[in-house]
């Protein structure tokens, strides 16, 4: 049995009231007599028993309690709920990494234990079918419908509160579609909701807590000329100062560099480093505090190696425009052997892995002013705008693939892809008749090609990710698996399909790829301000699903048995009080 | 207390200085005595004759009267009395209620017949009921002189007489001041007060709670003396129960002293404290102007 309007049991706090006015109405004044003689055969109280300072509990005073009781109840709005009715219930679970901050040093009173705990207790008491989801950056169900409540902690076990985000609004919207409109919907976070909750189908529960909370915001390792360089960024996500001492170790060294922020309330402190080529893995570290993810963070190395480029072009003004486009990408180097990508103005058989860009030119072109058709879901077209171009294609050639860019009915820049993977662009263009070559989106055009080639080499393009991060991994040979280590040493194996492989990284530190010819490393950092910031988590309930008509339905009202039971006993009450006035 | 006690003495003492004891009307029980009493006694001075009634001494037969009337004829003597008067004053805590003034009367009448004797050319001496029936120290002697007076015997008279019965003087007036609050038969008392005495007189001197208790509603009632507890509902109707018991067991009294024949005097402690006024005494024939 609930209550809908629960406050209205404050009432009951007239009860002990009642009894006080009993009790001193009906204690005994204490008296001394000469003699009892007299009054041995007087009526003993009629109110009251023979001992001093009990309290006198006539049938009157059980009546009132009992019509006091009952009024308090019935305006509390008491329903009955049907046992036999499974009820479903869609849990969302927060799955951020938030959710794992404590205050104590065991770590025992995370918002995520406090939650569970909670969920636990309400699957005990009523009777659903349950079904979760994980609120990540995507939300995803967890498991089946669960309608055992002692295999809620099994089912959880899922719950990581990992993430770098949770996307509750996008989890709500997968809520409702899986549970239907009868459903409650029950999400469990750390935070308020952002906006009210109507209909009554959301409960929202948080759990947090305001912590102070000092951070990792940014780690990045980047190629530097010879070198690479760090960026170490570290905020304190409180309302005080406070100092920090980032300690930072380099992979096979013993010592440890220490070097210490001094941060005022919210403020960021950035560190640079500079290391020289060939410097292994960087570790720092600021130390623990409520929330532990992301107090340390992993660096590997950033792929030094540039992309092999072949310029085999004959027009020398178009030559010179190619080589300063792959020279702005600082990440191209011009071979004449090996190359992973050809650069020419001529069709050919493509040699090897590498990839060809032909660019075919005419004199009897055709200068297009635009409007361009431009395909912004390719590598290729990347920040592209193509404002202002000219760009003269001949009319005569014959393009080849699928069109990246096209002006009208004519495209521009095609792609093809043969069945060894690699690919073939063809782009129309008349270089004295245009001047693409001179505007900024020539170098974003080779940018984006160079940065494409490399991500489709074999290896790993980014090996430094953040937390929730997809990573791509491009395998030297065609395999059907490959082993993955994760930071919990936990292997497991993954197919790979069109020797590539993605993997989320759903665990800060280093995660290990292993091929029967070659082994791959990326390292994952919670580096998400957001989640670390702390400041705006809270406890409290939102929402009532008993507000929703949906589920009125489905109740007994007994409000009217309480209030003929509070009738009846004021009743006799009336009766019993007219007996007595008659007796006297 | 003890000098309040000493106040009520005074108090009583003065209010008795002008009356003096009477003589007793009743029949003597005595056989010899110092004083002539007003009634027919059993001493040797002749004062009339009668004719003989069942009961009398066969002793007292006038034989000579029988040889010529051929009545049987009995010679009335002078009654013998002691010229002295004994006082008991009831010690039990009853008499020493909170907030009632049944001690003040009780010493001050005590205080006051023991004046009037003196008026009268009698002794006195004082008695105190508790572990038996105790002489007051001076209680021979003025009022003003007599000590010890507590009330904090958990007995009652009754039970006082038969531990210790006062050694008191034969043929002397007696007199007993009590609330009387106890349910023995009033005959047994009596009896043992009347024993050779000229005179028994029973003064009862009750509180005004006594006679008319002011409680109401639930009252927890403690008997004074032997400490029991009484839970009860007191309304109108109870309290009427309450004084037509305490009406019974005074006409119990008065009756039982008639039949003994001693003089049974109910007062009002606070009445009498009041103004000291003795009339009832007076006009029970204890006491004269």
């Amino acid at each position: 049995m609930i209550f809908t309007s629960p406050l209205m049991l404050l009432g009951l706090a007239a009860l002990p009231v009642l009894a006080a006015v009993y009790w001193l109405r009906s204690r005994s004044q204490r008296v001394t007599v000469s003699s009892l003689a007299f009054w041995a055969d007087q009526r003993s109280p009629r109110q009251g028993g023979r001992i001093l300072h009990r309290m006198q509990t006539p049938l009157c005073f059980f009546l009132e309690l009992l019509a006091i009781a009952m009024l308090v109840v019935a305006a509390a709005g008491p329903v009955l709920l049907h046992r036999d009715v499974v009820r479903p219930l869609v849990v969302v679970l927060d799955d951020s990494y938030s959710m794992s901050a404590c205050r104590d040093a065991q770590r025992r009173d995370s918002p995520r234990r406090r939650a569970a705990a909670a969920l636990a207790n309400e699957l005990r008491r009523n009777n659903y079918a349950a079904r979760f989801i994980a609120a990540g950056a995507k939300p995803s169900l967890i498991g089946g419908p669960l309608r055992e409540p002692e295999r809620a902690e099994e089912a959880l076990a899922h719950w990581t509160c990992r993430s770098p985000s949770a996307d509750l609004s996008s989890a709500l919207a997968l809520a409702a579609e899986v549970g239907g409109r009868e459903a409650r919907i029950l999400v469990l976070g750390d935070r308020a909701p952002a906006t009210p909750l109507e209909g009554g189908q959301v409960e929202w529960w948080a759990f947090g807590e305001k912590l102070p909370n000092a951070a990792f915001t940014a780690a990045a390792r980047s190629r530097s000329g010879a070198g690479q360089r760090v960026v170490l960024e570290v905020t304190n996500l409180s309302n005080s100062p406070r100092s920090c001492t980032l300690t930072i170790e380099s992979g096979g060294s013993d010592a440890a560099d220490k070097k210490h922020l001094e941060l005022d309330a919210g403020a960021a402190g950035r560190l640079f480093l500079n290391l020289p080529a060939g410097a292994p893995s960087l570790r720092a570290d600021i130390g623990d505090d409520a929330l532990q993810i992301d107090n340390r963070v992993v660096l590997l190395p950033e792929n030094e190696k540039p992309l092999r480029v072949l310029v085999d072009l004959a027009e020398d003004n178009l030559r010179k425009a190619v080589l300063r486009a792959l020279e702005a990408t600082a990440g191209a180097s011009v071979v004449s052997q090996r190359p992973e990508l050809v650069v020419c103005d001529k069709s050919g058989a493509i040699e090897g892995d590498a990839w060809r860009l032909e660019i075919v030119g005419g004199q009897d072109s055709v200068a297009y002013a635009g409007p361009f058709v431009i395909d912004h879901n390719h590598e290729l077209t990347q920040g592209l705008s193509l404002q202002n171009v000219i760009w003269s294609a001949p009319s005569r050639a014959d393009p080849l693939g699928l069109p990246i860019v096209a002006a009208g009915n004519a495209p521009l820049l095609t792609e093809t892809t043969d069945a060894g993977g690699r690919r073939r662009l063809r782009m129309l263009f008349a270089a004295d008749a245009s001047n693409l070559q001179d505007m900024p989106d020539w170098p974003i055009l080779f940018d984006n090609l160079v940065r494409w080639r490399r991500a489709e080499l074999p290896g790993i393009a980014a090996p430094n990710v953040r937390l929730g991060q997809t990573v791509d991994v491009a395998l030297a040979v065609a395999v059907e698996r490959v082993a993955v280590v994760a930071p919990s040493k936990n292997r497991r194996s993954i197919e790979v399909r069109g020797r590539c492989v993605s993997l989320p990284a759903e665990q800060v530190g280093i995660y290990q790829i292993e091929t029967p010819t070659a082994e791959y490393q990326f390292a994952a950092n919670a580096v998400s301000r957001d989640e670390s910031d702390l400041s705006d988590c809270r406890s409290g309930r939102w929402g009532n699903w008993d507000d929703s008509q949906i589920y009125q339905d489905r109740r007994i009202a007994l409000r009217w048995i309480f209030l003929l039971a509070a009738m009846a006993a004021m009743a006799a009450h009336l009766g019993l009080i007219a007996k007595r006035a008659g007796y006297a | 207390m003890a000098h309040e006690i000493a106040q009520f003495l005074i108090d009583g003492q003065q209010a008795g200085a002008r009356y003096a004891l009477a003589a007793p009307r009743r029949a003597p029980q005595g056989t010899a005595g110092a004083q002539l009493g007003r009634l027919a006694g059993e001493s040797m001075e002749f004062m009339d004759h009668r004719e003989y009634q069942p009961g009398d001494d066969l002793r007292r037969l006038d034989w000579a009267a029988y040889a010529r009337s051929d009545k049987m004829i009995v010679k009335l003597f002078r009654q013998e009395v002691s010229p002295h008067l004994d006082v008991v004053i009831d010690g039990s805590r009853s008499m020493d209620l909170p907030g009632g003034g049944k001690v003040r009367a009780a010493v001050g009448l005590a205080a006051a017949l023991a004046a009037a004797a003196g008026n009268a050319g009698h002794t006195h001496r004082a008695f105190l009921t508790g572990r038996g029936c105790q002489p007051i120290v001076g209680g021979g002697e003025s009022p003003s002189l007599w000590q010890g007076l507590k009330f904090d015997s958990p007995e009652a008279p009754p039970d006082s007489f038969r531990a210790l019965p006062p050694a008191w003087r034969p043929r002397g007036i007696r007199v007993l001041i009590s609330d009387l609050l106890w349910l023995d038969d009033p005959l047994l008392l009596l009896s043992a007060l009347g024993d050779r005495a000229a005179a028994v007189h029973v003064i009862q001197v009750l509180a005004a709670d006594d006679d008319a208790p002011p409680h109401r509603g639930n009252v927890r009632l403690v008997d004074s003396e032997s400490d029991e507890v009484e839970e009860v509902f007191l309304d109108a109707a109870a309290l009427a129960r309450y004084r037509a018991k305490l009406q019974n067991h005074r006409e119990n009294w008065r009756r039982a002293a008639r039949q003994a024949g001693a003089a049974f005097v109910p007062l009002a402690a606070e009445v009498l404290c009041g103004a000291w006024d003795l009339s009832p005494l007076v006009e029970a024939g204890i006491l004269t102007l």
